[in-house]
């Protein structure tokens, strides 16, 4: 049997989902998190269903793709059970949508969740009452806790034995005024609300998005994320990860060279020189890349993501950056893929849904590949820099930031379109809860390791190969001429670029053996980061846009880049 | 008497009811399936003097782009803007 999962957007149903099937759903503080559909399958009262997480909604009359798939899916009856989510800090505008869940006519239950922060909020809901004015079951539930859920297995249970009692028996009207008036009705007689004063949250709202305050407040947090990654990070590798790797897996390695192997094999394992850095053996570099120089940076950058996430402050800088963000052709809310782009591309790409229009969705494609490095990028470019002051380092990123600027007012210009306003639910601050947030954590990093950890081994091997068949020769006196006059730089980036697209962190770890000048390796970083999305995205990105304005974003990308990269490496050798 | 003025131009922390709402059906559903409609009662929260306002609704917090906050037009209906 087959269950679907539906509400308003922010209400709780990724974190009902992941209660319910035992796999990791992303769920944040903010609308819009869940933008694809995703399947498990949970043991209630005895029985196996299949359950789906649907993206919120607010109507089934759609205006982003992720609505859109909502409306489809609840559109479709192919499902045999709605467990339908309301928030209840917002009863009202959560039973606007629930109309459409009830004409549907399909068997269903309300989970009243939230009801914690509810009462906090001195909102008090009777659920029986509620239930009989909708004529369907209602239970209150605290998602985050459990609270509840036993009882929604014996709900469970009696709709596996009788399902039609749970189809809606009321019928209510279709005019939109109407459910409006209902819902006053109902929202009288079945919720009484205390007054409280406001609290520390009330006044952080008021700081986080008056102009005045919120501008440097924005700075300040998007400064002190900065240096935090890097200070997490950083102490990661050099204090925990780094001694590991040489102290005790290095030595353990390097017993393979007792063994006599094949040279050829050997140098396919361990590489040609020592340094873990500069061997290219999958099992010195293909370990050492991903463990020790990525894995650390992901970490810190997810908790302090999720952190920011979870509190609900990126719809607050989604509002703050809206009027810049119009310069270049979004709305504030276009920053969020920016900012999950931050991490990995792909979920960045996936978010574009949460966009209204073709336009945006271009730019913002764009965006994110000109100037969101993901996190294994920045990694990398963290530590090839490290020798050099940090400097360099800012040099790397701010050109990135001017590059995607600059195309940002170039692509607003070139496409004409208008860009809808800022229209979003900004949802309460709230404090994390520690076990979410390792929880959201681990989901994150076990993806790292199962998705990017494969192909950074993989590239580091294809290098390694390329490299003892003497392709990589061949690959660079064809590019050449390309880097060395337009780029100032070694004709072997061509090699990193083949290796590039497949994984760019690797590309940018291979500017290790070259010995080159800091300028030269923020000339090469900035290209790199920027010509073209890596493969795994771009596999992503073709099926969100579609073919046509695929192509038009990869190469108008590409041109930027290579202008800039051209423009920055004359300034530097000027 | 109740003035009449645009949610753009009311001022932070007054309460006002909704009027009606210049636009397109696309757009009125849109407010619709919020709680922006005819007869609802929003306040303002914050009305800064660029970008987007922010307006309570049904307690619950919305950040509104300024074209569409002129759109929507309001009674005020307490012009000391104490509650
Ligand atoms: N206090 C409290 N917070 C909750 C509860 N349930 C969910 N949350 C929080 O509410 C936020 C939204 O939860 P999600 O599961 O992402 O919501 P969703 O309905 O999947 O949202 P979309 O995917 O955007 O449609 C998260 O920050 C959760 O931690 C609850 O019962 N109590
Ligand atoms: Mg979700």
């Amino acid at each position: 049997m087959k269950i679907i999962l539906t509400g308003n957007p922010n209400v709780g149903k990724s974190v009902v989902f992941s209660r319910l099937t035992n796999i990791g759903a992303v769920s944040s503080n903010y609308p819009g998190t869940t933008v694809e559909i995703l399947l498990g399958k949970a043991k209630l009262a005895g029985e196996t269903f299949d359950i789906s997480d649907v993206p919120g909604a607010y109507s089934l009359g759609s205006d982003n793709e992720a609505e859109r798939i909502a409306a489809e899916v609840i559109s479709s009856k192919q499902y045999d059970l709605i467990i339908h989510v309301l928030d209840a800090t917002a009863l009202e505008r959560n039973l606007f949508f629930s109309f459409s869940i009830i004409e549907s006519q399909k068997p269903v239950i309300f989970l009243l969740n939230k009801s914690d922060l509810a009462k906090n909020k001195g909102i008090y809901i009777d659920p029986k009452k509620l239930s009989s004015y909708l004529g369907v079951k209602v239970l209150p539930i605290i998602a985050t806790t459990g609270e509840g859920f036993e009882e929604l297995n014996s709900l469970i249970k009696s709709f596996i034995s009788n399902s039609s009692d749970f189809i809606p028996v009321k019928q209510f009207p279709k005019s939109e005024g109407d459910k409006w008036k209902i819902i006053g009705e109902i929202s009288r007689s079945c919720q009484r609300i205390e007054h409280k004063h406001p609290g520390l949250a009330e006044k952080l709202e008021i700081m986080t998005s008056t102009p005045n305050t919120a501008l440097p407040f924005a700075a300040a947090v998007i400064i002190s994320s900065f240096f935090i990654i890097r200070f997490i990070g950083e102490n990661l590798i050099n204090y925990v990860l780094d001694p590991l790797f040489s102290q005790y897996y290095m030595p353990l390695i390097l017993k393979i060279k007792d063994f006599n192997l094949n040279p050829l094999i050997q140098s396919f394992l361990l590489g040609k020189t020592l340094s873990p850095t500069e061997s290219f053996g999958i099992l010195t570099t293909g370990i050492y890349i991903p463990f020790v120089t990525v894995l650390p940076y992901i970490f810190s950058f997810y908790l302090i993501l999720s952190l920011t996430e979870d509190i609900g402050y990126l719809p607050r800088l989604a509002v703050i950056l809206d009027r810049f963000s119009h310069k270049i052709g979004l709305h504030g809310y276009g920053t969020i893929p920016l900012i999950m782009g931050l991490g990995c591309k792909v979920p960045g790409i996936l978010s574009l849904r949460i966009l209204e229009t073709r336009k945006e969705k271009i730019i913002a494609a764009s965006l994110l590949f000109l100037f969101s490095p993901c996190m294994p990028q920045t990694a990398m470019i963290f530590s090839i820099l490290s020798p050099f002051p940090i400097k360099y380092t800012f040099l790397v990123f701010g050109y990135l930031f001017i590059l995607g600027m600059s195309a940002g007012f170039i692509l607003n210009k070139i496409i004409k379109q208008e860009t809808p306003e800022l229209f979003m639910e900004i949802p309460p601050y709230q404090i994390p809860s520690f076990k979410m947030l390792i929880f959201k954590l681990k989901i994150r990093l076990k993806e790292f390791i199962k998705d990017a950890v494969p192909m950074i081994i993989f590239g580091v091997a294809l290098i390694n190969i390329l490299d003892i068949s003497g392709s990589i020769e061949k690959i660079t006196s064809f590019f050449s001429p390309v880097f060395s006059r337009l780029l100032n730089l070694p004709g072997e980036m061509g090699a990193l670029m083949a290796i590039g697209f497949l994984k760019k962190d690797v590309s940018i770890a291979m500017l290790a053996p070259f010995n080159l000048t800091a300028s030269q390796l923020v000339t090469a970083s900035v290209f790199l980061v920027s010509y073209m999305p890596c493969a795994a995205s771009l596999f992503v990105l073709r099926k969100e846009l579609g073919i046509k304005n695929f192509f038009a974003a990869v190469s108008f990308n590409f041109i930027i880049s290579l202008f800039f990269t051209w423009l920055l490496s004359a300034i530097l050798n000027f | 008497m109740n003035k009449e003025t645009t949610l753009l131009k009311l001022k932070t922390g007054e309460k006002a009811l909704v009027k009606e709402i210049l636009g397109g059906k696309n757009v009125k559903e849109k407010l619709n399936a919020m709680g922006i409609y005819p007869g609802a009662e929003i306040k303002k929260s914050i009305s800064p003097s660029k970008g987007p306002i922010i307006a309570e609704i049904l307690r619950y917090k919305i950040a509104i782009g300024r074209g569409m906050a002129e759109k929507i037009i309001v009674y005020e209906n307490n012009p000391d803007g104490k509650s």
